[in-house]
């Protein structure tokens, strides 16, 4: 499916809640609400004409000031279309239901953007670091402006 | 030429007379040619553990397409000597809750377990330390005493890890000692005798009326039994699951260690000396004619030979798991050899 | 002493392995000699590539690239250019998508060789190990008289490569693709009907399809399981649509299925690059004329390639400025390894050992 009709058939079942990126690539960015994000996924999943059923990554972005985002990059096995799903948070608190139950894959993309960017994920099964370690208390690395301290010692084991 | 046969039996003889002459009881020059022997084999086992580690590690780098050792000594012979030098200098380890009589031993019985077995090896016409009418049944008993430095290894390092490895590596040989007996039995009934000599001295002269012919099922079980009984690969999962787990010699360092991988090599020479002597006719040329080569020289090529072949095997196969090494061993080699023995009495009823 | 078969244990295999994968810690829960579940720990390797990418330009993150995968840095080199063309819009000259798709050919062979050499080696059979490092000599002797690196090549540039190849390579190509054709015979008669082998890799640790889709498996690993999936042919990129070539693909997802899939990938990559070393067109122009700081259109753009083991891509959100504002690496091994965990439950230590080598696991690539 091109991208126009990837687009319609999302705005046709959701409306207001979805908003389509202006871009010239050819796979549809679409930023949808955080409310209903999970919808939205899980009927991207399962819809027989969309049939997103490769999570290809989900990461974070970080905008200072204005707000964290969480970009998930689709695929399709079958029908051999993309699109980019990204949702906005808030940016003193970002926090964004799971989608570890509709594609297994988020699960440690989704640890990976919690330790590194501080999102957090309801309903997450396992939320332990992934690529630091337990006693890592220095902040989010990922945010832009972070400085971490010129000397991190060893933890202590 | 080096016929060493008859140069010790007129050495015998000449002393006896003297034992004899100067009024000594004979007892004394059995016991001096006891200890003799017991020395000469010591220095054999030692000289052949030399070669054959640097044989092996010369085959194996032949084989992956390399040299090996090449700068100690003219194509590295000295190789052994300077790593046996080197382990000899290393710190001896002991765990200290170890059981420390049990680790102490456990190498000593693996290393005597393996040469014991030397006494009654025909490795020329005449060249036998001592032919006990039992030859083969002594040589199968000792080679089980191998399990005993295995489980003591296992237990004296207070490892749970080096105890399982152990435990494992026993399983792994009593179970195949079974096929390895029964595809024996064959031979022995085909010669008549358990006397090592006798074996030898019964397969005739001719290449063609030695036992791998008659035998060749019974020749391929043992050989097979033989690889796993020497822990070498295909069947050496209890060694190598050092990677994950632990073998039995994992908290073995220095020259302890030395002495369980030289055992591992010595113990690799006697199965095939055996096979030698059951199956190829031992130290005889396999046509009359050829008998101007000494015969110690055939029985060290024809040993050497399936030496090599069992390295040959470790450079090419990847390993068996565990579960599948037993369930060939008790799943298909022991029917087999039992096929092989009910096929041998009969064949021995038909053709006497 | 305890009956240690009626109670779980934890056995750990730490950080460091001897199989060569990298740096990776599994816990497992042991049922006796069975595995009831198992925990990777990652992060070992976590080099934070991609803050690294914020404070760099287009150009001078490239090197970076390399060392994300180093075992095919050619294709990790080619998945960065193809986004940043892919954002900026930069078409590349011909000659020089056929001289990348000869490279990345070279790499994926080279990259199989290295998962030959260490699988065979976990299994015990020493000796492909040494066969397969002496044919990858070659091939680093081919990038070396390209690029002049051995390991990471740094070749494939943001609209192009960065230099041509020299005389004397189609010669050398041309005998090694050749050679290489009797070796890989080779290596099947050593280890492909060997019975030992197939009672160890036949049957063990069979990746379910859904299972693989779910976890976001890609590469050999999801074509084990009967199916058709490479990016070369679903999305073309580069001159891939010109070139004939075939997929292989496996039939029960189990051990062997995905060392079949390899093997066979290793042949078609060579009538690749002999189709390419053909249709390389005559041409002085090996890269597209860029600025020296190259300033890529406002936008993101989100671009994925086939690397040897399996879909390589990037998510790059750009302001317009000469720095990336976010680059999101998306690797292999990442979606390979989560797979690890549901499918050794089961099998034993032994079996996870050869099926943690058939996923084709690269840590620096998880970790980044």
């Amino acid at each position: 499916m091109t991208k126009a009709e990837i687009t319609k058939r999302v705005q046709d079942k959701f409306g207001a809640g979805v908003e389509a990126m202006e871009t010239s690539q050819p796979e549809p960015f679409i930023y949808v609400a955080p409310e209903k994000y999970h919808e939205l996924c899980r009927f991207l999943r399962d819809n027989p004409e969309l049939d997103f059923d490769f999570l290809f990554q989900l990461g974070g972005v970080h905008y200072p000031e204005e707000r964290f985002e969480i970009v998930l990059c689709l695929s399709s096995h079958e029908k051999v279309h993309r699109a980019v799903v990204k949702v906005k948070l808030d940016k003193e608190n970002p926090e964004v239901v799971t989608v570890s139950d509709i594609w297994q894959a988020a699960n440690w993309y989704e640890r990976e953007a919690l330790e590194l960017f501080g999102i957090k994920f309801t309903n997450h099964p396992d939320p332990r670091p992934l690529l630091l370690y337990e006693e890592w208390e220095y902040g989010y690395p990922m945010r832009k402006g972070w400085t971490g301290p010129d000397f991190i010692p060893m933890p202590e084991k | 030429m080096l016929e060493f046969d008859k140069i010790l039996l007129s050495v015998y003889t000449s002393l006896s007379a003297w034992f004899a002459s100067n009024g000594i009881p004979v007892i004394w020059l059995d016991l001096l040619v006891m200890c003799i022997s017991g020395i000469v084999i010591i220095a054999f086992v030692a000289v052949a553990c030399l070669f054959l580690v640097w044989w092996e590690r010369k085959i194996s780098a032949h084989i992956q397409d390399r040299l090996g050792p090449m700068r100690t000594g003219p194509h590295g012979v000295l190789q052994t000597l300077v790593d046996g030098l080197k382990l000899l200098q290393k710190e001896d380890i002991v765990p200290r809750a170890a059981d420390k009589r049990v680790y102490f031993w456990a190498p000593v019985v693996a290393f005597v377990a393996a040469y014991m077995a030397y006494i009654v090896i025909p490795f020329g016409k005449g060249l036998i330390a001592r032919d006990l009418n039992v030859g083969i049944l002594y040589v199968i008993a000792i080679t089980t005493f191998t399990v005993i430095s295995l489980l003591m290894a296992g237990w004296g390092s207070n490892n749970k890890y080096a105890l399982l490895g152990g435990m494992r590596s026993a399983a792994q040989i009593v179970s195949y000692e079974v096929p390895l007996t029964i595809s024996v039995l064959g031979a022995v009934m085909l010669a008549g005798t358990m006397s090592m000599n006798g074996i030898v001295e019964a397969q005739g002269p001719y290449f063609w009326k030695w036992y791998w012919l008659p035998q060749i099922l019974g020749f391929g079980i043992y050989f097979v039994a033989a690889t796993a009984e020497v822990n070498r690969t295909p069947f050496d999962l209890p060694e190598a699951e050092q990677e994950l787990v632990a073998g039995f010699n994992v908290e073995y360092s220095g020259m302890k260690f030395a002495m369980f991988f030289l055992a591992e090599f010595v113990n690799m020479f006697t199965v095939s000396a055996i096979a030698t002597t059951l199956f190829l006719g031992g130290w005889q040329p396999p046509i009359p004619g050829l008998s101007f080569i000494p015969s110690w020289i055939w029985f060290l090529g024809k040993t050497l030979a399936l030496v090599f072949v069992l390295m040959w095997f470790r450079w090419t196969y990847p390993r068996l798991r565990v579960d599948q090494l037993m369930g060939f061993a008790w799943k298909f080699l022991l029917p087999l050899s039992f096929i092989n023995l009910f096929l041998t009495g009969i064949g021995v009823q038909i053709f006497k | 002493m305890e009956d240690l078969r009626d109670e779980e244990f934890l056995i750990n295999m730490g950080p460091q392995h001897p199989s060569t994968h990298g740096v990776l810690r599994l816990m497992l829960k042991m049922d006796g000699e069975f595995i009831r579940e198992l925990t990777p720990y990652v992060g070992y390797l976590h080099r934070s590539i991609e803050k690294i990418a914020e404070n760099r330009t287009y150009n001078q993150f490239a090197p970076f690239t390399d060392r994300i995968d180093y075992c095919a840095s050619m294709p990790s080199n080619q998945a960065w250019a193809v986004a940043v063309e892919k954002l900026g819009a930069i078409e590349v000259p011909e000659r020089a998508e056929y001289l990348r798709v000869i490279m990345t050919e070279l790499n994926r062979i080279a990259s199989h060789l290295i998962y030959l050499g260490v699988m065979s080696l976990d299994l015990g059979a020493v000796t492909p190990f040494l066969y397969t490092f002496r044919e990858r000599e070659k091939i680093l002797d081919l990038f070396e008289m390209t690029c002049g690196q051995r390991l990471t090549y740094h070749y494939i540039r943001i609209g192009g490569v960065s230099r041509d190849i020299p005389p004397q390579f189609d010669k050398f190509c041309k005998d090694f693709i050749k050679d290489f054709r009797h070796k890989l015979d080779d290596y099947h008669a050593i280890l492909t009907e060997n019975p030992i082998f197939l009672g160890r890799t036949k049957g063990v640790g069979v990746l379910p399809l859904d299972l693989a889709k779910n976890y976001g498996a890609s590469g050999p690993t999801i074509r084990g399981s009967n199916f058709a999936w490479d990016i070369r042919k679903a999305e073309p990129y580069s001159v891939y649509n010109k070139l004939r070539f075939e997929i292989p693909i496996g039939k029960n997802g189990d051990t062997w299925d995905r060392y079949i899939v390899r093997m066979d990938e290793m042949r078609q990559s060579c009538n690749l690059i002999e189709q390419a070393m053909e249709g390389l067109p005559q041409s002085d122009v090996i890269r597209a004329k860029l600025p020296a700081v190259l300033r890529p259109p406002k936008g993101e753009v989100f671009s994925r390639i086939e690397a040897p083991r399996g879909e390589m891509g990037y998510y790059i959100v750009s302001t317009g400025d000469k720095k990336p504002y976010r680059v999101k690496i998306r690797t292999a091994s990442y979606g390979n390894l989560q797979v690890l965990g549901p499918i050794s439950i089961g099998w034993k230590i032994a079996d996870l050992v050869a099926i943690f080598g058939s996923l084709d696991v690269i840590l620096p690539e998880v970790d980044r």
